[in-house]
């Protein structure tokens, strides 16, 4: 039996899945139990028959994210831990740059009102110009990064507060 | 003859060239910076030259140790394959002068080519049809201004050193032309190092139709026929096809023909690219500009031919004669090729970066795969994020749709997002399907796409929670790049040759 906690759209979700000869059966919280013939094909690999059909499957794992093929879909799962459910809402009130790069321009200052999807800054990374636009309505509470700065993936770089509507 | 070759290039099409050699008898040196020493063209090659860290700006693009990387390990040759080097004329000019052969167009061609103001003028006096535009040594908002109201509205601003859909912006309205200027100068000056744009009336829904020219250096000019690659995203090729179901034989022969006319006018020789506009009618054609390297899309010329045009880059170079007249080369079957990209098509096709914790490429009658990258090794953030295309062959053009199609669900990458889930249902669309291929077919069709993932979350989710392995911990460079602790790496410093 293995047991796992995820992280889906900001909520805790726990599957349970159980190997039990041929077969899989996976419990998720609140659904019917999927099951089926299962065989594992490689590492990571499985085919797995659920209701007639066959499903070629690989996963693996990065920094508490795990990758997952189904016939050729992708997925990413993020592992739940005790941080995303503390403060897992604060990221949608910030800008960070979704790879490392350049920052190249700055369209906004600290105490701008801006709309949401506006143009906040322009980053470069792997040769072109990415726009980073506002994720929502509000007013720019910090910057924390200037023209030409380098950056990291995923740090925040610009900080808003929510207008009200 | 030629009998080592320095590939002063990363990626698949290092991975090409040192294939091309070793059919030739040409022992292949790669070179590498400090991302790449685990990379495939690197394991592939009799020897490999560390040039210095992963920027590209301290590693491929310094031609000096280049140069200098060819003559120590005792190259008689130098490809430049596309990108970084591959069409700077100072790169050609100091190869010449270090005693080596170029594999490409002499350096007065780069350079007259590459300058798309000025290639647009040698053109339009030979006879090419050009779309009317705009251009000035002064580039600048005050004197594109008044031309841009001239020509009409959308246009396009290019680079005038420009490729790959740098420095290029479509302004649909004057209010967007300041900001769309400085932003192509902003990115033509990182991109190329030279800030100059110009203006060209924006052709609407055209489709993109490119030449594949050959010429020896006793004269000699064939083309081998046209590549469409219509199928865009940011300005860049991710499906390519040939033939073009958009040109009859006359249509065909008359573009080939202007092909082969640019080629002459610029004095070409070794291998290139004439590209096109054809408009929505399929009736009037516009020269675009000249790509003077290898293209990423030669595979489906070479398979719809049957010639190795990397081959025969070495052949030319090396003073051969061209191995076909124009009457000898003939046009069998259909080819389709499909860039991977490590992006994100969910997400705007934000570049990517990452490990690649598992990696499948598929196999089968018909199907060909151009990799640079392997399982195990990250695909790092330096560089262009091409990581290997899917060349798909049949006898006509729904066999070799429907086989890509296929070869796309068994190609499968973990670890890094990439480009394979969309491209397939861009194939799988009724109007690529119809051959309704312009250039606005992504925006038209694909706007906002998403994976499509229903009813099989549960299946997945239960995958994500049985099946990953405890593989070796793995670790994270200096710069951010991830890196895997593979087997290979637990190999240590095995590299041949090299200055380490």
């Amino acid at each position: 039996m293995s047991r796992a906690e995820w992280l889906i759209d900001g909520e805790k979700q726990v599957v349970r899945g159980d190997v039990r000869g041929q077969r899989l059966t996976v419990t998720l919280d609140n659904l019917e139990p999927v099951e089926g013939e299962f065989q594992r094909t490689g590492t990571g690999q499985g085919i797995w028959q659920v209701n007639g059909k066959r499903y070629q499957l690989a996963a693996a794992e990065h920094n508490g994210v795990v990758w997952v093929s189904v016939d050729g879909r992708v997925f990413t799962f993020k592992r739940a831990t005790d941080d995303d459910m503390a403060g897992g809402a604060a990221a949608e009130n910030m800008i960070a740059a979704p790879i490392p790069g350049k920052v190249i321009k700055l369209m906004a200052q600290v105490g701008d009102e801006v709309e949401e999807g506006q143009p906040v800054l322009i980053v470069e990374a792997m040769k072109m110009e990415t726009t980073l636009r506002a994720p929502v309505a509000g007013r720019i509470a910090a910057l924390k990064c200037a023209e030409g700065q380098q950056v990291d993936a995923n740090v925040p770089l610009v900080e808003f507060e929510e207008g009200e509507e | 003859m030629i009998q080592r070759v320095l590939i002063a290039n990363r990626g698949e099409i290092a991975v090409r060239i040192i294939r091309a050699a070793r059919s030739l008898g040409i022992s292949p040196v790669a070179v590498y910076s400090e991302a790449d020493s685990e990379a495939l063209h690197v394991r592939l090659a009799d020897e490999a030259v560390l040039l210095g860290p992963a920027a590209a700006a301290e590693s491929y693009l310094l031609i000096d140790k280049l140069i200098e990387a060819a003559k120590r390990t005792g190259c008689d040759a130098i490809h430049p394959g596309y990108g970084f080097l591959s069409e700077r004329a100072a790169f050609a000019k100091a190869v010449e002068e270090a005693g080596l052969v170029w594999v490409g167009p002499s350096a007065s061609a780069i350079e007259l080519l590459g300058d798309k103001v000025a290639s647009r003028r040698t053109m339009a006096e030979a006879g090419v049809p050009v779309t009317p535009g705009f251009d000035s040594d002064n580039p600048s908002l005050e004197t594109f201004l008044p031309e841009a109201g001239k020509i009409g509205y959308p246009l396009l601003i290019k680079a005038a050193a420009g490729g790959g859909g740098k420095g290029m912006r479509v302004v649909r309205e004057e209010s967007e032309l300041a900001e769309a200027i400085e932003g192509a100068m902003r990115e033509a000056q990182g991109a190329f190092g030279d800030s100059r744009v110009f203006i060209e009336k924006y052709v609407e829904k055209p489709r993109h139709v490119e030449f594949q020219i050959f010429a020896d250096s006793h004269g000699n000019v064939v083309h081998l026929f046209e590549r469409e690659c219509s199928i865009q995203r940011r300005h860049q090729k991710v499906i390519e096809e040939t033939p073009s179901v958009a040109l009859t034989p006359e249509l065909r022969k008359k573009m080939g023909d202007a092909a082969v006319e640019a080629a002459r006018a610029s004095g070409y020789v070794n291998a290139g690219t004439v590209e096109f506009l054809l408009d929505e009618a399929g009736e009037n054609f516009y020269f675009l500009e000249v790509n003077t390297r290898i293209q990423v899309e030669h595979p489906v010329t070479e398979e719809v031919v049957g010639v190795d045009l990397v081959a025969e880059q070495f052949r030319i170079a090396d003073g051969g004669t061209l191995p076909w007249t124009q009457e000898d080369l003939r046009q069998r079957g259909h080819a389709i090729q499909a860039r991977i990209y490590a992006e994100d098509p969910a997400n705007g096709f934000l570049p990517a970066a990452g490990p690649l914790l598992h990696l499948e490429e598929p196999v089968g009658p018909g199907i060909r795969v151009d990799s640079g990258v392997q399982e195990g090794v990250a695909v790092p953030v330096h560089y262009d994020p091409i990581m290997a295309k899917v060349i798909a062959y049949g006898p006509d053009r729904e066999s070799a749709r429907l086989r890509l199609i296929h070869a796309l669900e068994h190609y499968v990458a973990l670890g890094v997002p990439t480009s394979a889930p969309f491209l397939r249902d861009v194939l799988a669309h009724d109007a690529f399907r119809d051959g309704q291929t312009f250039t606005d077919f992504i925006p038209t069709h694909f706007e906002g796409w998403k994976p499509e993932l229903d009813g099989i979350k549960e299946i997945a989710l239960g995958a994500a929670t049985i099946l990953p392995e405890k593989k070796q911990a793995a670790v994270m460079g200096e710069d951010g790049t991830a890196e895997l602790a593979s087997p290979w790496s637990t190999l240590g410093n095995w590299r041949i040759g090299g200055d380490q």
